[in-house]
């Protein structure tokens, strides 16, 4: 059975490209568009592995592991905005990277391969 | 109307106030100087008619005293008359003269008639009279002929030191007899001072003729040495008898007009020229005052004027400063804002990528390949925008070297054509460094590599371990550079590119900098560049095996 990923960024490119990618790696991919979403999906379970952008409307991505309290399942944010203090909290909650945007694929394709084979 | 500046202005007033006391001191000091003159004048004058008034006063003393003698004289001869001039009686009656103290070293009865002879003589022998003698036994018997008798005295005569002065007196009674007494002098002697008017506040000079003839002294009250009197002297011409006058000179022992009078001449010129002094100290303390306001005034004024230039750079530099905080503050946001399509379009070219290697077409692969090296271009570009806006304190954390350049490679793949040699250590080597601008660091250095290799090549990056520091080294086999590009490389806004800002290796340099390390660069057109960034290792923690150097370093933390 493919591993599951959430994958929740807000930019609707960003979205469909990465499906496609993650698709293409053999990940089931579930996306969504906004924090509160992904929460609301992360709360529901099934997830091996979430791919988030930090900054998206309602929740952000550092709230969403915040909020989700129990351990949750990996996470990998993705971060176009070096904002400090959100990524030193996310750090702190023990997510598992932190992406800078733009990246290249394959190195994002690498970071999940760590985290399933965990 | 604007004033000369403030130096000139004090020169003119300091020359001007110059002339003012000159012209304070000169006036005051003249007025000193005539009141002085007339004072002294006045106390002169005051002097001299004391001083006569007191010679006068010593002429009729001296006068009354001769008149004495003429009645001692007379009544010796009045005596030797009633015994008919009896030689025997004569030398008895009259040796009592002799012996008494001050008094006649002869007496002698001469007969007049023809040339005198001595009949008889009291004290010390006299047996045949001298010139002088003779010549006064004469005058003084021709005087009482036509007159009653009177004093007839000799000039000065006889050895120095033994100076001898005589009187003649010839009898009125018995014509043809003559007394005359003779003294001894010692005007080299000074003559005790008389106390009492007036003799006692006076220097006497006695001359026995009525001029200053320094033979015929007969009595002087100083030293011969200060005769004749020099000074302020005054002359009385004294009657002897009926023979010639003498001279008396005289001079004020101490002044007359009283000590007070004297100095207040000098006490006038004194005070004076203290006044013109003091006067021209004022001026001056005001002229010193006045120009020290000046300066001062001055000094302020220079300060005022500095501290509003220093207001005005520091207001232009505000005003640039958040103009230049608000176009970084825009650059920042327009960079945050395209990595999200940097983000997408990588991800469509990647995306591209996987579709065309199902219908291989080598003109699409090339059209790709040069997107792909485009967008890294841009990411990097973006990410130095960013870092130079930013612009902050690097966050030390232990940082694996190795790891990080790993990433970078991952984060930035090379272009098609480029390869990626990446020499690996043997062990981790951990720098202490701020993990977001050191990757920073080597996303600039391999993507310059990638751009210094249009026509392809190969890229080798490595980290070693020195010692104390760590190394990391991106090499590529591209056109390299020249010397003058080498010099200006880390200038900011410098690139040999034609697109990108130049802001690259100034960030690099800047946060290598901050992080207390080093970065050269090995170069050669068309050899190909070498940069080297070198770090300080984090120290690793001792192991500490006493107590001592556990407290030590606990102190020391703690400090």
């Amino acid at each position: 059975m493919n591993r599951q990923v959430l994958l929740a960024d807000d930019e609707q490119g960003m979205r469909e490209t990465l499906t496609d990618i993650l698709s293409a790696a053999g990940y089931d991919v579930t996306a969504v568009s906004d924090g509160d979403e992904a929460f609301a999906a992360l709360m529901r379970g099934g997830y091996d592995v979430v791919v988030m952008d930090v900054r998206m409307p309602g929740r952000d991505g550092v709230a969403v592991v915040v909020d989700s309290g129990a351990p949750p399942p990996p996470v990998i944010l993705m971060t176009a905005y070096a904002v400090e203090e959100r990524l030193r909290v996310a750090r702190a909650e023990g997510v598992h990277a932190v992406v800078q945007k733009p990246f290249a694929a394959p190195y994002l394709l690498g970071l999940l391969a760590e985290v399933v084979a965990a | 109307m604007s004033l000369p500046p403030a130096d000139v202005r004090v020169g003119r007033d300091r020359a001007r106030l110059r002339a003012l006391s000159a012209v304070v001191l000169f006036v005051v000091a003249v007025i000193a100087v005539a009141g002085f003159v007339v004072t002294r004048q006045v106390v002169r004058d005051q002097e001299k008619r004391l001083l006569k008034q007191r010679a006068d006063e010593a002429g009729i003393y001296l006068s009354s005293a001769l008149a004495t003698l003429n009645g001692t004289l007379s009544s010796i001869d009045s005596a030797a008359a009633s015994t008919k001039f009896d030689p025997t009686k004569f030398a008895a009656s009259n040796t009592p003269l002799t012996k008494a103290a001050g008094g006649y070293k002869t007496v002698a009865l001469v007969r007049t008639s023809g040339s005198p002879t001595v009949v008889a003589a009291a004290g010390a022998p006299l047996s045949a009279l001298g010139p002088e003698q003779s010549a006064a036994v004469t005058s003084a018997v021709q005087k009482s002929s036509s007159s009653t008798g009177s004093v007839v005295a000799t000039p000065l005569f006889g050895a120095p030191g033994a100076r001898r002065l005589g009187f003649a007196f010839a009898s009125p009674q018995v014509p043809g007899y003559a007394v005359y007494a003779e003294n001894e002098v010692h005007p080299e002697r000074p003559t005790p001072v008389t106390a009492g008017q007036p003799f006692s506040e006076l220097v006497v000079a006695l001359y026995g003729v009525p001029k200053a003839q320094a033979d015929q002294l007969l009595v002087a009250t100083a030293p011969t040495s200060k005769v004749p009197l020099k000074g302020a002297t005054a002359a009385v011409k004294v009657k002897v008898g009926d023979g010639p006058q003498w001279l008396m000179v005289t001079k004020a022992r101490h002044p007359l007009v009283g000590s007070v009078a004297t100095v207040t001449p000098w006490a006038l010129l004194g005070a004076g020229l203290l006044a013109a002094l003091l006067a021209t100290a004022v001026v001056e303390t005001l002229a010193r005052r006045r120009e020290y306001a000046l300066a001062v005034a001055d000094a302020r004024t220079k300060e005022l004027k500095n501290s509003l230039e220093e207001l005005a750079t520091a207001h232009e530099q505000l005003i640039r400063q958040e103009r230049l905080a608000a176009i970084g503050e825009l650059a920042s946001t327009i960079g945050h804002e395209l990595r999200n399509p940097l983000g997408v379009i990588s991800n469509a070219l990647y995306l591209l990528r996987g579709d065309i290697a199902k219908t291989p077409s080598e003109s699409s692969s090339r059209h790709l390949a040069t997107a792909e090296r485009e967008v890294s271009a841009a990411t990097v570009i973006v990410s130095d925008l960013l870092e130079f806006a930013r612009q902050r304190d690097p966050v030390m954390t232990d940082v694996d070297t190795g790891a990080l350049l790993d990433e970078a490679v991952a984060v930035l793949p090379p272009p098609t054509g480029i390869t990626v040699d990446r020499v690996a250590a043997a062990t981790p080597i951990v720098a202490v460094a701020d993990r977001d601008m050191l990757r920073q660091v080597l996303l600039n250095l391999i993507g310059n590599a990638y751009q210094a290799m249009p026509d392809g090549g190969t890229v080798t990056v490595g980290v070693s371990d020195t010692g104390d520091t760590a190394q990391l080294q991106v090499s590529d086999t591209g056109v390299g550079m020249t010397r003058d590009v080498r010099s200006k490389l880390f200038e900011p806004f410098f690139t040999t590119k034609a697109r990108g800002v130049g802001l690259g290796l100034a960030v690099t340099k800047r946060i290598i900098d901050a992080h207390g390390g080093s970065i050269t660069v090995d170069s050669q057109p068309g050899a190909g560049s070498t940069f080297t960034v070198t770090l300080p290792k984090m120290r690793v923690p001792r192991q500490s095996t006493s107590l001592d150097e556990l407290q030590n370093e606990s102190s020391g933390a703690a400090q």
